[in-house]
């Protein structure tokens, strides 16, 4: 060895790069350049003067070991696209035996070798004990960065391959049925991930089958005459596996191969296993996160789900969290935007501030409340239905409270119109019972007295007293058939949608003069027609039972009285309505009983014919198409109804 | 002592059928007609007329039997007579009504006739 080599940094990098137990530095004719201190050690104990010039070449003529040879056999590795060169074997240094991890590596200048560097470890036991110290805090710490299972695979196999020096190593993973190689590293250290793909192991078949079937390791010293072996990607020689078990079932295998015989000893098996072990508690940390995590969406996506708004509020009522719901809810109710960290005072409105904090200290105390409120925002009108609850954690300790609130208006809105409905249904059921006793009432009536007239004049022996009671027959007949008509305009009013349409009046007076022909004393009257306009449009068949009623009543209290009867209609427009007036000059009616007039059954003298439904049917039918009618009468002189339309229903 | 029995109805052919009914039960009946309940209460106030009976009719328009039922009671007037609807109503709440008033004697369904005056002894 030469004086003292200056180290410069080239040289310590590349010792540094080969971070050896035993490593030296030589020159391009195999000069001892440098030799660490263990190397150095190593030599002067097997009898060589490492200070003096020291070349492997002597080395070679001197040590019937084999050391020197296994250098230069390396060396003829190496070219310049290699440069480098990793290697296990066997060595009989510092003892017969000895399991060696080594390294060779050139150093090039202007195409020329300048330096080799060589190195190795000794893969004792005690050694690959440390290196496995070493591998579980390396792995452990890149471990936590990794979120990945397979990534994980990688970066132990990296592990496995750098610290315990194993010639290979692959870990498969169970897929179902078949175990799937998922990191993998061959017989050299190479910086690139690769996985031989399309390899599925069955899941019984092999030695990783048998692994994985059985759940404990196995090692074989030649694989070649080991029944479970099947060949893989390339011919080995001795082979280890175990198991990986996760939650007490195999999750995968660690696969180390060798093409030499007896490569493997109980330490690696032993290592391999409880780096298994390592790995196993790394995964379960993970899927339980995953899982975890899992569980937390699923919860997260119930709760935001729900149009409902979910808040919870810790012991100093203070907002911790909510759903998405609530942030949008809550602005729509209050105008308050919803903010983490905000008082529970500051989110209500003052108004409710007190049954609010009721409800709430109530939950932290560990009892439910739940609250209907009718609350007003912007002139829209919210009912809230809200549940406070406490919460508590998993020792069932309270430490806070959850507040549901539950926009219930369209439901409350719903109740009220079924409500409505309902009580109007009640009272329209009331009045048809009301209607039918009416009517069993007023068709008995003129029947009743159609029954004691004809008892009179079955005992009757004068003529001209028969004939009187005919006469009254003819009249209560009359009654009933007017009662019964009318009876069936009332029901049809009550029942039949308004339809709207075009109406022609002068066309529809003129058909119902037909009618008013029948009546006694039509033809004795002047009928007055004057249209500034002639169509409505409106519902026919009610605007004809208005007409009909007004007309023919105006016909029959005509005041025989009077030279000259007349019944006037007049139709105009306005602007908002048509008016409708029917006029006469008859018997007028005397003005304590117009209050009356639109009554049920009422008649003006008790003695006039007809059902006294007449007047009462058109101010339903009037109501019904949102008219008014307006009465003018005077005794004597005569009647003037006025109908207003409205043009727009 | 003759019976004087006030009919009170507001259909003027009804009134005529209970009066030629009562003539051809009892010819000695003397009898008095009212149009309505006020028109019966005007005739029971001034005194022009005394009845032992009443036929009171109940669908009437204005005062109806029962009101004037009611107006009778308040009027504080001593109720010497009795008093029987007549009505061809079926309505059971007519009926309940009649029965439920202190001073109502029975119920009696239109028409008239002589069998019915009989039931009810005038």
């Amino acid at each position: 060895m030469k004086a003292t080599l200056p180290l410069d940094s080239s040289l310590l990098e590349l010792l540094g790069d080969l971070n050896r137990e035993y490593c030296a530095i030589l020159d391009a004719e195999f000069n001892f350049l440098y030799l660490n201190r263990s190397y150095r050690n190593l030599m002067e104990s097997m009898g060589y003067n490492s200070k003096g010039g020291l070349s492997l070449l002597d080395l070679f003529n001197n040590d019937t070991e084999g050391h020197s040879r296994i250098w230069l056999d390396a060396f003829k590795k190496l070219n310049p696209a290699h440069r480098q060169y990793q290697f296990s074997t066997i060595d009989h240094w510092p003892k017969q035996e000895t399991r060696i991890d080594a390294e060779v590596q050139m150093v090039m200048e202007s195409k020329e070798v300048k330096y080799y560097a060589i190195g190795f470890d000794e893969l004792s036991d005690t050694f690959l004990e440390h290196r496995f110290n070493q591998l579980k805090i390396e792995f452990l710490a890149k471990a936590i960065k990794v979120q990945d299972v397979d990534e994980l695979m990688w970066v132990l196999v990296d592990e496995l391959l750098s610290k315990l020096y194993l010639p290979d190593a692959m870990i498969l993973l169970r897929k179902g049925n078949v175990l799937v190689p998922v990191a993998a590293h061959g017989n050299q250290r190479i910086g690139k991930r690769e996985v031989a793909v399309g390899i599925k192991v069955p899941f019984s078949a092999g030695i990783t089958g048998y692994v994985a079937t059985s759940a404990v390791s196995y090692m074989t010293a030649d694989s070649r005459t080991d029944p479970r072996y099947i060949q893989q990607h390339f011919e080995a020689g001795s082979e280890v596996a175990v198991p990986i078990m996760v939650r007490g079932k195999v999750f995968g295998v660690i696969d180390c191969e060798s093409d030499k015989l007896n490569y493997f000893r109980p330490i690696h098996q032993d290592l391999l296993e409880r780096t298994a072990e390592v790995l196993s508690v790394r995964i379960e940390e993970m899927t339980s996160r995953e899982e975890l995590s899992q569980l937390e969406q699923r919860h997260l996506a119930i709760i935001n789900s729900t149009p409902n708004s979910f808040l919870l509020f810790n012991d100093k009522f203070e907002l911790m969290s909510c759903n998405s719901a609530a942030y949008r809810a809550w602005r729509r109710f209050t105008g308050v935007n919803i903010k983490e960290g905000r008082s529970f005072r500051s989110l209500i409105p003052k108004d409710f501030s007190d049954p609010f904090k009721q409800m709430a200290t109530k939950a932290l105390n560990g009892s439910h409340s739940e609250e209907y409120l009718s609350w007003k925002h912007r002139n829209r009108d919210f009912q809230l239905k809200i549940n406070f609850a406490p919460a508590k954690d998993r020792e069932g300790r309270i430490f806070g409270l959850t507040m549901l609130v539950e926009d219930v208006s369209a439901l409350y809105n719903a109740n009220r119109a079924l409500r409505t409905q309902n009580s109007n249904l009640e009272k329209s059921n009331k009045e048809l019972d009301q209607f039918v006793y009416s009517i069993s009432h007023d068709l008995r009536a003129p029947l009743s007295s159609i029954m004691g007239l004809v008892n009179l004049i079955e005992n009757s022996q004068h003529l001209p007293e028969t004939k009187l009671y005919g006469k009254m027959l003819v009249d209560a007949t009359e009654s009933m058939d007017s009662y019964i008509r009318n009876t069936l305009e009332y029901s049809r009013n009550k029942r039949f949608v308004i339809e709207e349409e075009e109406i022609d009046l002068e066309d529809l007076i003129r058909e119902m003069e037909q009618k008013f022909r029948f009546i006694p004393g039509y033809r004795e009257l002047k009928f007055i027609k004057e249209f500034e306009v002639s169509t409505i449009k409106s519902d026919a068949y009610r605007i004809e039972i208005v007409l009909n009623n007004l007309i023919s009543n105006a016909i029959k209290y005509r005041d025989v009285s009077k030279s000259e009867s007349w019944v006037k209609l007049k139709v105009s427009s306005r602007e908002n309505h048509w008016e409708i007036s029917v006029s006469d000059n008859g018997l007028g009616i005397p003005k304590a009983k117009q209050a009356y007039l639109f009554d049920m059954f009422f008649k003006v003298k008790s003695e006039h014919p007809g059902s006294g439904l007449g007047l009462y049917i058109l101010k339903e039918v009037i109501e019904n198409l949102n008219g008014e009618i307006i009465v003018d009468s005077k005794e004597k002189k005569g009647s003037t109804f006025t109908l207003l339309l409205p043009k727009k229903q | 002592m003759s019976k004087v029995v006030l009919l009170i109805d507001d259909n003027p052919i009804d009134l005529m059928i209970n009066e030629q009914t009562l003539e051809r039960y009892d010819s000695e009946i003397e009898i008095y007609k009212a149009n309505g309940g006020e028109h019966a209460l005007e005739m029971l106030k001034s005194g022009a007329c005394k009845p032992n009976c009443i036929l009171l009719d109940i669908k009437m328009p204005v005062m109806n039997g029962f009101d004037f039922l009611d107006a009778l009671i308040t009027s504080g007037m001593e109720v010497n007579f009795n008093i029987h609807m007549l009505s061809s109503s079926i309505d059971p709440s007519d009926l309940q009504q009649a029965e439920q008033s202190p001073i109502v004697k029975s119920y009696i369904e239109k028409p008239l006739s002589a069998p019915k005056l009989e039931k009810i002894q005038l």
